[in-house]
C-alpha cells in the first residue's frame, strides 16, 4: 500500500525545490553533443555502490524530467546515463510517451524504465524468446513494484491522487496546461521518475548478484 | 518430453517444469507445484486466480494477458507477484496446469 502522506510530503519538496537549472542544462547538452558515454559496467562495485547509485539515478530522474518537462525521457536519460547505455535518439524517440501521448495512461516513469530495461535486459541476437519472456517478466515485476510504491501506474491517477489532488489532463487544451504549470506540476512531476528510475536501477544492480 | 511427479501422479511436463496434459490436472497438483515455490498454502486469492486461468485457458486455449487477468478477477498487479513468487506467467499459470504462455503476454 503507498505512503501518501510520505510521497505528498515528496512532491512538496520538489515543489519547492532550488532547480540548479543551468548544470543540469549543461550535462544534458554535453550528452546531446557527445553521446551517452559508454561504461564497463563492475558488478561488484555495482553492488557495493548500489544505494549511492539509487539515489543518484533518483535525483538525476527528477532534474532532467525538470529539464525536458517530460517524465519519460527524464526516467530515461537518468538510468542510460548511469549505466552507460543507449544513444540520445532514444531520448528523443521517447518525445511522445509522457502518459502514453498525454492521454493520461502509463506513466512515463514506467515507460521510461521499460525503454532502459530493453536495451540492458533484451536479446542482442534476436529472436531470442527466452531472453524477451524474461525481460518482459521483469518489467512486470518492476510495474508491480512502482504500482505499490505510488498506488497507481496511470499518469491521470497520479496526477490526482498524488501530484496535484485533484484530475486534469495538462495535455487537454491551453488552460489546463496553464494550470497545471502554476500548480508546479512539472516540477512535482518528478516523483514517478524518480522513482521509478531508482527501482529500475535497484532491478538491474539487483540482477546482478 | 520429462516425466516428474506431483501429488502422486506421474505426468509430462516440458523443460520449465509445465504440466503438459492440462486434463490430468487438479488442485493437488496447484499445491505440489506452489510447495515447490515455497508455497506451502493456497488462499482464496491463490485458487480465485488459478481457477481463472484455468477457465480462460480451457475456453479459449490461451492464457489471458495480465490486464484481462487483473480485472477479471480483481487481483492487482503487485499482488499477483506476491502471491505467485515467479509472477503470473511463470508460476500462476503453471500451478494452474496450463501451458507457459508464450510470446508477449
Amino acid at each position: 500500500m503507498a505512503d501518501y502522506e510520505a510521497l505528498k510530503s515528496r512532491v512538496q519538496e520538489l515543489a519547492e525545490r532550488a532547480w540548479d537549472a543551468q548544470a543540469i542544462e549543461a550535462r544534458v547538452k554535453k550528452m546531446v553533443k557527445q553521446g551517452i558515454p559508454k561504461k564497463k559496467l563492475d558488478p561488484k562495485e555495482l553492488i557495493a555502490n548500489k544505494q549511492q547509485i539509487i539515489d543518484r539515478v533518483r535525483r538525476r530522474a527528477e532534474e532532467y524530467n525538470f529539464f525536458f518537462k517530460n517524465c519519460a525521457q527524464g526516467t530515461a536519460l537518468s538510468l542510460m546515463e548511469e549505466f552507460g547505455l543507449g544513444s540520445m535518439e532514444i531520448i528523443k524517440a521517447l518525445t511522445p510517451f509522457p502518459g502514453i501521448g498525454g492521454t493520461g495512461e502509463i506513466c512515463g516513469g514506467i515507460t521510461g524504465s521499460l525503454i532502459t530495461f530493453g536495451l540492458y535486459f533484451g536479446p542482442d541476437d534476436p529472436p531470442d524468446f527466452e531472453k524477451m519472456n524474461s525481460t518482459i517478466m521483469t518489467a512486470q515485476k518492476f510495474m508491480a513494484f512502482f504500482e505499490g510504491e505510488i498506488g497507481h501506474m496511470y499518469c491521470a491517477d497520479i496526477i490526482e491522487t498524488v501530484i496535484l489532488g485533484h484530475r486534469i489532463n495538462p495535455g487537454e487544451s491551453e488552460q489546463a496546461m496553464m494550470t497545471f504549470t502554476g500548480e508546479k506540476g512539472f516540477e512535482k512531476c518528478g516523483l514517478p521518475p524518480g522513482i521509478g528510475a531508482s527501482l529500475a536501477a535497484e532491478f538491474i544492480i539487483d540482477s546482478m548478484k | 518430453m520429462a516425466q516428474r511427479e506431483l501429488a502422486g501422479q506421474m505426468v509430462e511436463v516440458d523443460d520449465h517444469g509445465f504440466l503438459q496434459e492440462p486434463e490430468k490436472w487438479n488442485e493437488e497438483i496447484a499445491k505440489a507445484f506452489a510447495a515447490i515455490e515455497g508455497v506451502n498454502e493456497l488462499t482464496e486469492e491463490h485458487w480465485k486466480v488459478i481457477h481463472y486461468l484455468r477457465n480462460y485457458y480451457l475456453g479459449f486455449n490461451i492464457c489471458p494477458m495480465v490486464r484481462k487477468l487483473t480485472k477479471q478477477t480483481g487481483v492487482g498487479l503487485k499482488r499477483l507477484w506476491e502471491l505467485f513468487p515467479q509472477g503470473p506467467a511463470n508460476s500462476a499459470c503453471k500451478w494452474a496446469g496450463v501451458p507457459k504462455p508464450t510470446g508477449c503476454v
